[in-house]
């Protein structure tokens, strides 16, 4: 009857409307007159526009709850109530070369995506995964958010690589408070057109991707990149919010996931209503509310189109991935204790973010190199300090130093990573190991993901200029220290 | 090829934390060095602490028995170390691997002690399971074994208590609340050891001392060959052992001899042993004249009374030395029970022990991978029972286990890195609790009153499942047994 997809952007399967179980008798329980359609929940059967204005409530009230995506101002005009007030566009993204697609495969994906995305009547735009290598290392820099207002109309890029959404109600122009208009106009992106990319990007980003020795990395590394891009994109073309199809199922599985992966620190941000680690653009995930049953039910019952790509993981084994495993196992309990899902879910709600140490803007506070999430690994007595993030080259480089009593194994200067976050600023590391360099400018998990990377040169050029900047930066900043007046007191690079 | 650590023996095992490949001497080096680090990172011990080990036999705690004694010789540390067992009931399992226990204490030659299930809330395991079936059982086997680990720890007079909890059990617990949304089990910052205080108004008195019985003379007879105490009967011998048999009676009734045949909780008669004036009673509800009690409900005239709820004529407390007879192990003092508290006037009570009424639980492998264990337990041939507990493959946490080794076997890094999230957790402070008192016992508990007591009453009157659940709040209407707690009711 409900089946809990697991293929990614596949509809619900061809079975004729499930009738409810209990009896022919019972109606819609919203309703109560017509014949149920769906059963959402155990025992909660609705008709097709029940269920319809179900969704479609818990969309606006999960946007209009946080209050993060609102229309004009005050002074809103008659109908507004029922409109959403801003103007989303739609981006894709190719991955195909990360998985070694030919291109006649790649273009044929194309070819069915475009028509969706034109029928949608927003603007659009489709990007291949190689524009990565020509992205400016200010994708990584987290600059600060624009003050409201400056901006026209607010406007919203939507990720619809997993799940093509219907987006709800196409909102008329922007409200009359509104600082100059912008009438959206769907047009496609000049750079789409523009024929397949350069060759030389796309042996590039496959070897990249052939030279990651774990699924789970790869999958990272994936993720990574394509926020990196839809970031530029959205920075691009002027968008302040990007949102996100995930689900509540998804966002569970991708919380366990992330903890299996070391991210506990930054699990508000990743799985939460609102992202803004980015600074000027914000990650919102509105439809964290729905499960993937009713998305898959919604997308069936209104005939959503929607394209079937192969991931990274497709077909892979169940053991291939932390992320394969993960979603294996919390579907699997989800059939035993059908509350699991929205335990995680609410679990998740209740985590916060934790607030920073010293001012705010992340000026001061040295962030992750690849996630932009303020490091981890300072603490003095977590798991890590164990001695279970120094790379097994590094630990082989040491000689075994006997313990005293009041000492932990000592190494090289860029390996104990307790402490030390940038300060790996003395001249001879800097020079030496640029590898362990970058390393020192990861949290916990990038670091783990990029051991399975036997080395960082094939990484797209933007990350490793950006980790060069970064150093320099910090060793000119020891340098100059004694003449500087702080009057914060953290500062990178204390020992 | 040759160790990568000494470079000097063969090599003879790849060690799953971090790869290398190690001769045998340098493996169990590098073990003990590790759980080594691990105290020394978490501040563990201090000088003179006693230290009491959860020992159940089984791999866990013989690896931790061993290390513990090694580090100690090794590093010349002054800790104080003893053996705790507890016995749950649970035939074919539990009584199979007390006789490594024993093995245990004559090898290292250190006091042991087993308390059991049923002298200290009157249910073995396969009891509760005849009762309530086999699905939720793991939580009430939990429950009791913690707060008997609690009461055993205090009969040591010891500071901490350390259970041998590796990193694979850490990971399972936390993917487990996290799966069932218990932050407050998951959060560092809401679970805070320091930040907790003890709101109950009867703050300075020795929970030990409240249980009538100064481990320290236990211990100091011991050292000393002395038989000073008549009372302590003919259980205790040679100089190296101590062990109580835990069966029944009761404590100190009056000048008599005050262990028959060892302790039991919560378990006696009302108003015990009128002969003289100061019965001295244990844990639970009591009722007499002239009754000199302990935790929990009292009632009665010219009573004496500790903590909990207490009503009577004349009840006038306060810094009673009751060692009516020189033969008594010195029995408790007591507190006024209307909540201005007075200090414990024990003479044999050392200072220090007058706020100590939490005793920290320790975990000194919890960085330490599962397999390694076993590697290290097998290369130095250390004895332990490996069967799977009888019950425990229905259970949720079973489910979880599987899991992990799943995830192990893509690579056993992910096993730290759950432990390295976890250490970031950050919730809403304001659900923070606070640790109190268990009116009807005296355990620790975050509510009025203990889990264990509720679960007992609960198995009394036993009509559902719902006592299992009667702390949580349920959407459902679950049918709650009343129990009654207000204080001034007996």
């Amino acid at each position: 009857m409900c089946q809990v997809g697991e293929d990614y952007g596949e509809p619900a399967p061809g079975e004729p409307s499930p009738a409810p179980r209990p009896s022919r008798e019972q109606k819609c329980v919203k309703c109560k007159e017509a014949q149920p359609v769906v059963v959402i929940r155990a025992g909660d059967a609705f008709c097709r526009d029940c269920f319809k204005a179900f969704y479609v409530h818990k969309f606006r009230a999960m946007l209009g709850k946080n209050r993060l995506i609102f229309p004009g101002e005050k002074g809103l005009s008659q109908d507004s109530a029922k409109r959403l007030r801003f103007v989303p566009g739609v981006i894709f993204v190719d991955e195909g070369a990360a998985f070694g697609k030919s291109l006649e495969e790649r273009s044929k994906t194309l070819a069915e995506v475009k028509p969706i995305l034109q029928a949608t009547g927003l603007p659009w735009h489709v990007v291949a995964l190689e524009e990565v290598f020509s992205l400016p290392p200010s994708v990584l820099r987290c600059s600060a958010q624009e003050p409201a207002g400056s901006e026209g109309a607010y406007k919203a890029a939507v990720d619809s690589f997993l799940q093509q959404q219907h987006v709800l109600g196409a909102g008329g122009g922007p409200g009359p408070t509104q600082g100059k208009e912008q009438p959206p106009q769907p047009r496609p992106d000049p750079q789409s057109l523009a024929g397949p990319p350069a060759a030389a990007q796309t042996g590039a980003l496959s070897q990249l991707f052939c030279s990651v020795r774990t699924l789970t990395a790869k999958e990272e590394l994936l993720q990574t990149l394509r926020t990196h891009l839809i970031l530029h994109m959205a920075r691009a073309h002027g968008y302040s919010k990007v949102m996100t199809g995930d689900s509540c199922t998804r966002l569970a599985i991708k919380l366990m996931t992330n903890l299996a992966l070391g991210r506990g620190a930054f699990l508000a941000w990743d799985t939460g209503f609102s992202d803004e680690r980015h600074g000027d653009v914000v990650v919102v995930r509105p439809m964290r509310d729905h499960t993937l049953k009713e998305v898959a039910f919604y997308n069936r019952l209104f005939s959503v189109p929607s394209v079937f790509t192969p991931a990274v993981d497709t077909k892979a084994p169940e053991k291939a991935s932390i992320h394969r495993l993960m979603e294996a196992f919390i579907l699997r309990l989800q059939t035993q204790f059908p509350s699991t899902v929205s335990t995680v879910y609410r679990t998740s709600e209740k985590l916060v973010k934790a607030p920073r140490d010293g001012p705010a803007a992340g000026d001061s506070s040295p962030c992750c190199l690849l996630c932009m999430c303020a490091l981890d690994v300072d603490a003095a007595d977590s798991a890590t300090a164990f001695g279970a993030q120094t790379s097994s080259r590094l630990s082989q480089m040491q000689s075994s130093t006997p313990l005293t009593e009041t000492q932990t194994p000592s190494g090289p200067c860029c390996s104990s990573g307790v402490g030390r976050v940038l300060g790996c600023g003395q001249g001879a590391c800097r020079r030496e190991d640029p590898q362990a360099c970058i390393e020192e400018q990861l949290c916990y998990s990038c670091r783990v993901n990029m051991k399975d990377l036997p080395s960082l040169d094939p990484l797209p050029p933007y990350i490793l200029a950006e980790a060069q900047l970064r150093t320099q930066r910090a060793w000119v900043l020891q340098e100059i220290r004694d003449c500087l007046i702080e009057d914060s007191d953290d500062e990178a690079g204390q020992s | 090829m040759l160790c990568e650590r000494c470079n000097k023996k063969n090599v003879c095992m790849l060690r799953p934390s971090n790869k290398m490949k190690l001769c045998k001497e340098c493996f169990i080096e590098s073990f003990e060095d590790d759980v080594h680090i691990t105290i020394l990172k978490k501040n563990m011990f201090n000088k003179n602490d006693n230290i009491c080990i959860g020992v159940s036999g089984g791999k866990d705690s013989s690896v931790l028995t061993h290390i513990l004694v090694n580090i100690k010789k090794k590093y010349n540390y002054q800790w104080n170390l003893f053996l705790l067992a507890i016995d749950e009931g649970i035939k074919g399992y539990r009584d199979d691997s007390l006789k490594i226990v024993y093995k245990i204490q004559k090898i290292y030659n250190l006091p042991l002690q087993v308390l059991k299930f049923k002298n200290i809330f009157s249910y073995t395991m396969d009891d509760v399971v005849k009762y309530i079936g086999k699905k939720n059982n793991c939580t009430v086997c939990g429950v009791f074994r913690r707060q008997a680990l609690e009461k055993g720890a205090l009969l040591f007079n010891a500071t901490k208590l350390v259970t041998g909890h590796n990193a694979d059990d850490l990971a399972e617990t936390i993917l487990m609340n996290m799966c069932r949304g218990d932050i407050h089990k998951l959060s560092k910052n809401v679970n805070d050891v320091d930040s907790f205080f003890i709101c109950s108004p009867y703050t300075n008195v020795s929970l030990f001392n409240v249980l009538g019985i100064n481990a320290n003379q236990i211990i100091q007879k011991n050292k000393n060959n002395l038989d000073q105490h008549d009372n302590i009967t003919d259980n205790i011998h040679t100089q190296s052992e101590i062990k109580f048999d835990c069966e029944n009676v009761s404590l100190c009734d009056g000048h008599k001899s005050r262990y028959k045949k060892g302790l039991t909780w919560g378990n006696f008669e009302n108003g015990t042993n009128t002969a003289d004036t100061c019965t001295n009673t244990g844990i639970g509800t009591n009722t007499g004249i002239g009754t000199n009690t302990g935790i929990g409900t009292n009632t009665g005239i010219g009573t004496n009374t500790g903590i909990g709820t207490n009503t009577g004529i004349g009840t006038d407390t306060c810094n009673v030395d009751n060692t009516v007879n020189q033969k008594n192990v010195n029995t408790a003092n007591f507190v006024k029970c209307n909540g201005n508290t007075n200090c414990c006037n024990n003479k044999e009570d050392t200072t220090s022990k007058e706020n100590i009424l939490f005793i920290p639980r320790l975990k000194p492998l919890m960085w330490s991978y599962e397999k390694e264990i076993v590697l290290y337990a097998f290369y130095l041939q250390l004895d332990y029972f490996s069967t799977e507990c009888t019950y425990s493959p229905n259970s949720f946490r079973g489910t979880l286990r599987s899991f992990i080794k799943d995830i192990e076997n893509i690579n056993s890094q992910f096993i730290l890195n759950i432990i390295h999230s976890a250490e970031f957790f950050y919730f809403n402070p304001k659900n923070k609790k606070s640790l109190q008192i268990c009116i009807k016992c005296g355990a620790y508990t975050s509510n009025q009153i203990c889990k264990a007591c509720i679960i007992v009453e609960g198995l009394q009157n036993y009509t559902d499942n719902s006592f299992l659940y009667a702390n949580k709040k349920s959407k459902k209407n679950k049918k709650k047994i009343p129990i009654e707690y207000e204080k001034g009711k007996a």
